[in-house]
């Protein structure tokens, strides 16, 4: 898009023109941004339009409310020979590629907990001549972190080994109810294990699942590799408040350092809402047009900085 | 005994050894229970196949887990399951070939297996089991006169 026209809402070419004329016809335009700009994850996101011939049409400009860096909607028309189920596989099968990278790490990430957990185990062992019963203890927290960690490292290993032979089998498995059982448990071992307070955490996962209304298997799911770990340091900062200071500005810090773009989700409800927008207009106009309900997908994506 | 190192030497020096025999073990299940589920049961609907390759291969990674806290306590002689275990994975998937296995995954379940046997009869994982044999004496010891007293 590099093309300043664009920037300030003309389009290059007559095709573009009349693509613009179309959906500005079709889609309850100020209803549509009224939607997005409800969520304020994405106040003021730029709107794109991808219709079925390829035109990118700019709806609206980013304006800098919600981030610094732009965000945009981006609206994608199916092409007029696909059939709507075909066009949802195509859309969610386009990611697939980077699954991965994203088990891998996941995989390395676990992995290295099962690591710390093994050195517990070993230093403990080798520290009970020393401090004699004291560090049992200490080994039996190990034990237990130890056996969670890596039994999660094997199983994150696991989805690593299916996604390079098989990756509709991580599909199967997302939705079996045996495995998310499974997994809850693991997690909530190496919780254990880890913050070595059984209260604290089952407090606070409860805590999470009356405010947000979310299964103990969302709440932990919600919550990635990265805010597991801070929850686990919370529990340990309980246990010893001396810490909390210094690691609350670690934390910030890191938080600072490692900040990354990634192409952003749109929270469930927003899409809900948006495809309410457009749906009004879109499914009835479309059909009527081309006998055809028209599909759309919706994708919001974060960049770094302006193309 | 007062020559026994400081935790952290004793890390240092024996803690990549030990966990690389771990991880290499959980490796070759994590690549070797699929392939074989996949190679010997192409019948078993793929829920049932999924079912039983991952909490089978779970189960065997807790038996790794056990085999290995119990050489950590200083008893060696739990090392003879874990070699058992491994062997079986290399026994398993080198004939796994005759069903046109995922080269990577192939090749891979046999480097981690093979790798695990090498890290297990190393020099170092040999010293390691001594030396925490000798803790334990130490550890058996210390709790005897504690209990003494």
């Amino acid at each position: 898009m590099s093309n300043p026209l664009l920037n300030i809402g003309m389009d290059s070419n007559r095709s573009q023109f009349m693509a613009r004329q179309r959906i500005e016809s079709q889609i309850n335009l100020p209803r549509l941004f009224a939607a997005i700009d409800a969520d304020p994850a994405i106040v003021g996101a730029g709107v794109v339009y991808i219709d079925a011939d390829f035109n990118v049409v700019t709806l609206r400009e980013f304006q800098p409310i919600c981030s610094i860096a732009p965000k945009r909607i981006i609206l994608r028309e199916a092409q007029k020979y696909i059939a709507p189920a075909q066009f949802a596989q195509q859309v969610q099968d386009n990611p697939r590629e980077s699954r991965l990278v994203g088990e891998a790490i996941n995989t390395s990430l676990s992995c290295a907990g099962a690591i710390i957990g093994w050195i517990v185990v070993l230093s403990g062992t080798v520290a009970v001549p020393f401090t004699a019963g004291a560090s049992s203890v200490i080994t039996a927290i190990g034990y237990t972190a130890a056996t969670a960690s890596t039994l999660q490292c094997f199983a994150s290993g696991y989805r690593v080994s299916n996604e390079i032979s098989d990756p509709s089998k991580n599909d199967k498995l997302d939705s079996s109810e045996w495995y998310q059982y499974t997994m809850i448990a693991l997690d909530a071992a190496s919780l254990i294990g880890v913050g070595a307070s059984t209260l604290t955490t089952i407090k606070l996962v409860r805590l999470n699942q009356a405010t947000t209304g979310k299964s103990v298997r969302e709440v932990l799911r919600g919550l990635n590799r990265q805010e597991r770990a801070k929850l686990t340091k919370e529990l340990l900062s309980i246990q010893d408040p001396r810490m909390t200071a210094k690691m609350l500005k670690l934390k910030q810090l890191s938080g600072e350092a490692t900040k990354r773009f990634t192409p952003a989700q749109v929270k469930h409800a927003t899409v809900t809402q948006i495809q309410d927008a457009l749906g009004a207009a879109i499914g009835f106009t479309g059909s009527a047009i081309s006998g055809n309900v028209r599909t759309i997908a919706v994708g919001l994506y974060e960049e770094m900085s302006n193309e | 005994m007062n020559e026994l190192p400081g935790i952290r030497s004793f890390l240092a020096q024996y803690f990549p050894v030990f966990m690389g025999a771990i991880l290499a073990a959980v490796f070759s299940l994590v690549f070797a229970v699929p392939l074989i589920f996949d190679s010997y049961f192409p019948r078993l609907p793929m829920d049932d196949n999924l079912k039983y390759s991952f909490l089978g291969g779970l189960a065997l990674t807790w038996g790794i887990v056990q085999c290995n806290f119990m050489i950590a306590r200083g008893r060696p002689q739990w090392v003879w399951p874990l070699v058992m275990l491994l062997a079986l994975c290399v026994l398993g998937v080198l004939p796994t070939i005759a069903f046109g296995p995922h080269p990577l995954s192939y090749g891979l379940s046999l480097l981690f297996p093979l790798l695990g046997l090498l890290l297990l009869n190393s020099k170092r994982h040999r010293e390691m089991r001594q030396k925490l044999v000798e803790v334990r004496r130490l550890r058996q010891a210390i709790i005897a006169t504690h209990k003494a007293r």
